[in-house]
């Protein structure tokens, strides 16, 4: 039985960033640097322990997986979202054992929304995509946090002085990319958000008019 | 329409550390058309699937990324959520969780690790996922079985003797479908790339 720590040392290499002063997990497949202020001065911290859990590889790739969810960025704030509680519970807390109970733990988790009587497949309401603001992109909001500054949808960067759309959620996309999501899930892509349904009854909603301009539908 | 540009985006950024994830993707033939893509993962270890690897079928429908692409073992796998027949996977980010900020890349991940957490209760094939809940030693001899006779073969010294091929000037995604229709044969590969 391998102790938490150890498991946790495979999972988040932990480093501290100068800069605020604290103990953070930079975003992988980056060059290294802060994920809180994108700071570079960061200090390797993660304590070198051998692993003697089997499936800490697999451990590993799912946490990369996570990752590539961007769940590493997401608003501690957000203290509702399932896929960040799940995170919170079974990566950063306390992966004790080596079975295959938390692997499949670690893969329920990405499978929110799918317990019986959640709404699937649902495409927005008209007026919750209308009520999307549009924001021009600011230096601050490029700068700060990363994953704000990428359409996880078209992979491009979303640069400052562009306009974009924003979700409640406060992630952004261009227009173009998210419109064909939004016709088909009343979802953030990213963290699954929803939409607030502000579509009354006899609202249209989105879907039925994208399909029809270009049948992503199908 | 297919999103070209982000397809392109997602091969080269799977490959680029496919050594450590132990996936990969490339074109499935030589053609150049981005909506067939062959994917490969290596077998987790400490699974029975320890050491294979496995080819994995891409198909990216025209709804890509807001469509799932549709994924289909080509190797030979025992596993309950895998048909042992057709290679059909039951995995529900291939299906109504997909999301279009997944890519290629964490959907093969993602196979990987159903790979190591079999879920018997949710079946793809009946037939295995019976055996794993009544006869579990059963089951993880015969997945390794097939994992020694499916996804070892073929794939002994594979990247060796693509190298070898590219080098003498042939297309790597040819290569590599030449020398999977033939098994991993390296001379009956050539004798074809050759002919070709
Ligand atoms: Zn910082
Ligand atoms: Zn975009
Ligand atoms: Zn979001």
């Amino acid at each position: 039985m391998s102790s938490a720590g150890s498991v946790r040392g495979t999972l988040a290499p932990s480093y501290f960033c100068r800069d605020c002063n604290r103990s953070v997990t930079p975003i992988p497949a980056t060059q290294l640097s802060c994920p809180l202020c994108h700071g570079g001065l960061l200090e390797d911290t993660t304590i070198p322990v051998p692993n003697p859990n089997p499936h800490a590889q697999l451990f590993d790739f799912i946490f990369r997986f996570l990752q590539d969810l961007d769940l590493s960025n997401l608003n501690p704030e957000r203290s509702h979202d399932p896929l960040l509680q799940f995170v919170r519970d079974h990566i950063n807390g306390s992966i004790a054992g080596s079975g295959s109970v938390e692997i499949s733990v670690l893969i329920d988790g990405v499978r929110i929304g799918n317990e019986p009587g959640t709404h699937r497949a649902l495409p927005a309401a008209q007026s919750a995509v209308d009520a999307l603001p549009e924001i021009v992109v600011s230096e601050s909001l490029v700068s700060v946090g990363g994953h704000e500054a990428w359409c996880s949808v078209c992979r491009d960067e979303v640069r400052a002085g562009a306009i974009a759309t924003q979700m409640p959620c406060g992630h952004v996309y261009h227009r173009d990319c998210i419109l064909p999501w939004l016709a088909l899930r009343n979802s953030c892509p990213v963290c699954r958000r929803e939409l607030p349904a502000t579509g009354a009854v006899g609202d249209g909603n989105v879907g039925q008019q994208i399909a029809e301009l270009d049948g992503v539908i199908g | 329409m297919l999103d070209v540009s982000r397809v392109q985006k997602e091969l080269a950024d799977c490959n680029k550390d496919k050594a450590i994830s132990g996936v990969s993707i490339d074109l499935h033939g030589g053609d150049g058309d981005l909506s067939h893509l062959a994917g490969t993962i290596s077998g987790p270890v400490g699974t029975p699937y320890e050491g294979g690897t496995f080819r994995i079928d891409v198909r990216l429908p025209s709804g890509y990324p807001f469509e799932p692409p549709k994924m289909q073992f080509v190797t030979k796998v025992w596993h309950p959520n895998i048909s042992s027949q057709n290679g059909a996977i039951c995995l529900d980010i291939l299906k109504d969780q997909w999301s279009p900020a997944l890519t290629l890349k964490t959907a093969l991940l993602s196979l990987q690790a159903l790979l190591s957490a079999p879920e018997p209760d949710d079946p793809q094939d009946a037939v295995v996922a019976q055996q794993y809940l009544r006869d579990y030693p059963m089951f993880v001899a015969t997945a390794r079985y097939w994992t020694e006779t499916f996804a070892k073969r073929a794939s002994v010294g594979i990247e060796e003797k693509v190298q070898k091929l590219v080098e003498m000037g042939f297309p790597e995604a040819l290569v590599r479908s030449t020398l999977d229709s033939v098994n991993g044969d390296e001379n009956m590969a050539l004798e074809k790339l050759c002919s070709g």
